[in-house]
């Protein structure tokens, strides 16, 4: 089996799930987003969107902080550097492998 | 359903992202009447000299002075209006729809958009230059129908990557119409004024359906 396929074996598990790979690459994609803007444009749930950030806010790869703007509570989530090196490597390895 | 697209491992994930955070920026039809303003300030500088020549009597010093004025005014206002109104939109998004669309901070990759640029220029300069030196007893009519199928282009190309479907309607607005006035006996003056104008009136309208509707939704807050 070709190394770059075998490199397949060692992904990164917590970008590779779907959820988390779209949350993952919206993020990489604007400067950070709120809550409410990821529900909609990721079409998850409330509830499954939570529970995917908090495991992604786990492993670093992105940030979130709570405040508010007048009354709306905001939930800004932002990419950090180890979730963007994280992603650009995610994307080497299943180009490679493609 | 979006993640349907990253299920599948072939696709690029940042194109697919990219053509999300484009749809998300154009749900609300503010962007439709941000460009469709544009259009139709487009359409009255352009018309200004044509409205002078048919429709006032000439050698009149102060009605030149008047027509100069109103140019440079509307040339300044569509200057000014280039500038603030993607700020202006992105203000009425935050002030009034943040519990509907959500906050966003775009980044701006200059980049991309450059390359984007040139691609476009590189498809559309040749078509250009074609219809002033193939048809040079017609290279108005040439040259309008271009800008018309430039524009046609552009819609066409949002509506196929940011999945906005009224945009194929734009799209296909703008290449009837381009045609249609190509057609026509018009100056090139006129023709784009008019094109401008009906494409921008359009625009606007739509935009301002498709920010009613979303304004009707009941607005989510965050648990």
């Amino acid at each position: 089996m070709s190394k770059k396929i075998q490199g397949l074996a060692e992904i990164d598990r917590i970008i590779h799930e779907p959820a988390r790979l779209m949350i993952i690459a919206l993020l990489a994609t604007v400067n950070d987003a709120d809550f409410q803007y990821l529900h909609l444009a990721t079409g998850l749930t409330k509830g499954n969107l939570s529970v995917h950030l908090s495991k992604l806010e786990e492993a670093a790869y992105i940030v979130i902080e709570k405040s508010f703007r007048g009354k709306y509570p905001l939930t800004i989530c932002r990419l950090t550097g180890q979730g963007r090196e994280a992603f650009d490597n995610y994307r080497k390895v299943i180009k490679a492998a493609l | 359903m979006p993640i349907s697209f990253f299920r599948s491992m072939t696709a690029d994930p940042s194109t697919i992202a990219e053509r999300l955070v484009i749809k998300a920026k154009f749900r609300d039809g503010l962007q439709d009447i941000y460009i469709g303003l544009t259009l139709v300030l487009c359409a009255a500088v352009e018309a200004v000299p044509y409205a002078k020549r048919a429709g006032f009597p000439q050698g009149s010093t102060a009605l030149d002075v008047a027509f100069c004025v109103i140019s440079i005014v509307l040339c300044s206002l569509f200057v000014v209006y280039t500038v603030r109104s993607r700020g202006a939109a992105k203000w009425v998004r935050e002030r009034y729809l943040i519990e509907r669309s959500g906050y966003v901070e775009q980044k701006l990759n200059k980049r991309k958009m450059v390359r984007f640029l040139l691609v476009f220029l590189a498809a559309f300069l040749p078509l250009a230059i074609a219809a002033l030196f193939l048809f040079p007893t017609h290279s108005d009519r040439g040259m309008s129908t271009v800008i018309g199928l430039m524009f046609c282009g552009l819609d066409a190309w949002i509506a196929w990557f940011g999945r906005v479907f009224r945009f194929a309607i734009y799209s296909v607005l703008s290449a009837a119409s381009a045609i249609f006035l190509a057609a026509t006996s018009i100056g090139i003056v006129a023709t784009l004024s008019i094109f401008f104008a009906f494409l921008g009136l359009v625009m606007v309208f739509s935009g301002f359906i498709v920010l009613l509707l979303f304004i009707r939704r009941p607005a989510e807050r965050e648990a």
